[in-house]
């Protein structure tokens, strides 16, 4: 039970954290909540071990990001299944309603890039931190941050003009 | 980052997905109950490895034999470095009928005290096994135990079973196999778990978190996702399979 209640004030905690994180790398909040739901579930059974973890939140950002991407690229076949076998126009995206504004800036992005920026600018992690949980090297993080970087800011003039 | 940075302003003043504390409480309920079977399912697979091998013998080479091409079979012909147990005579009456489904359920209650009508995971029935030397899962020969070799899975198929955690494993190279990869770890003798080398399946990436006391892989290709864990409890080896797609 004291490690259930432990568990409990760590989801709390972290949660919400991860949950805007994830929304901003997979672009979709209710994948970012599967992604999640799974990560947790993992780390409660191995709470023992994990609690004694330095950052166990940094494992579950880990697994979270992995599981959305094995989500995505389900999603993605699905969907291109869905498309080929129904009628385009009766094909409607089912959306969790949440602030689209800074996900539609995303989009365009390639995963890499995304995942770099989320944890970067909204988890506010550091350059090593980033590469530790995309599982890459600082070169890499850099290259992906100075990349998003450039795609980001002529879309932010284009809808700011000022 | 600069003072005036308009991209780290912009995800600044991103609203989407703030969650008030209460709020992931509230989430935290409505999860509790997955978290739980989570638990039952992974309880139930290490009591069905435990009586697996308390009821077969840790090597009785005709079970292993009828298990295919199961992971388990690298596991437990690897366990003591790639030794196993002489067959059972003959004129022996056969150990193993049929799996022992009945027993499982309830070592997994013992230990769950949860009810049974909450078990889930079913166990497949372990086919009848003849009372004859071993066979190669692969070529269907017999072959000698004493020196038969331990055959890297090509992971073309697996069996269903899922009772693939494996607790207390010896000294020496343990590998462990999935559709997705394989795994070849060894517990040093400074008590740390050495990765000696792990393989990926056509298709699929693997993701490798490795520390001293855990090293755990994940392979995944989109649809399917397979996971590998060894760490260490009370000082031994154990290494988990986790197949969930």
């Amino acid at each position: 039970v004291k490690g259930e209640q432990e568990f409990e004030e760590f989801f709390v905690s972290t949660y919400g954290g991860l949950l805007r994180t994830l929304t901003a790398v997979t672009g979709n909040a209710e994948m970012a909540a599967d992604a999640l739901q799974d990560a947790y579930q993992r780390a409660f059974v191995r709470w023992s071990k994990i609690s004694r973890y330095d950052a166990p939140a940094a494992w579950v950002r880990r697994v979270a990001i992995n599981r959305s991407r094995d989500l995505a690229r389900s999603d993605s076949r699905r969907r291109a299944n869905e498309e080929r076998a129904a009628d385009p126009e009766l094909v409607v995206d089912e959306e969790v309603d949440v602030d689209n504004e800074l996900l539609s800036l995303l989009r365009p992005l390639p995963e890499r890039q995304r995942t770099a920026m989320a944890l970067f600018y909204l988890d506010a992690l550091s350059i090593d931190q980033v590469a530790e949980a995309m599982n890459i090297s600082t070169g890499a993080v850099k290259y992906h941050l100075n990349q998003g970087r450039e795609k980001l800011r002529p879309l932010l003039e284009q809808r700011d003009p000022q | 980052v600069t003072p005036n940075d308009p991209i780290k302003d912009a995800f600044d003043s991103w609203s989407g997905q703030r969650i008030d504390p209460s709020a992931a409480r509230a989430e935290y309920a409505t999860m509790l109950p997955g978290l739980h079977r989570a638990r039952r399912v992974r309880r139930f697979r290490q009591g069905v490895a435990a009586a697996f091998a308390l009821t077969v013998g840790v090597a009785s080479p005709s079970v292993i034999a009828s298990m295919g091409n199961s992971p388990a079979v690298n596991l437990i012909e690897s366990a003591d470095g790639g030794s196993i147990d002489a067959p059972p005579a003959p004129d022996e009456p056969e150990v193993v009928e049929t799996a022992p489904t009945v027993e499982l359920a309830q070592i997994d209650n013992a230990a769950t005290t949860e009810s049974p009508d909450e078990m889930i995971e079913p166990v497949e029935p372990v086919e009848p096994v003849e009372a004859a030397a071993p066979v190669n899962a692969g070529t269907g020969q017999s072959v000698d135990p004493s020196t038969a070799p331990v055959e890297p899975n090509d992971g073309s198929s697996h069996s269903d079973d899922t009772s693939d955690d494996h607790n207390n494993l010896g000294p020496g190279p343990h590998t462990v196999v999935t559709p997705g990869g394989s795994m070849t770890v060894e517990l040093a003798a400074d008590g740390t778990i050495t990765l000696i080398d792990y393989t990926v399946a056509d298709g699929f990436e693997a993701d490798v978190d490795q520390e001293a006391d855990d090293v755990d892989i994940v392979f995944s290709n989109g649809d399917e996702t397979y996971e590998v864990e060894a760490s260490i409890s009370d000082g031994q080896l154990e290494i988990e399979k986790d197949p969930h797609s």
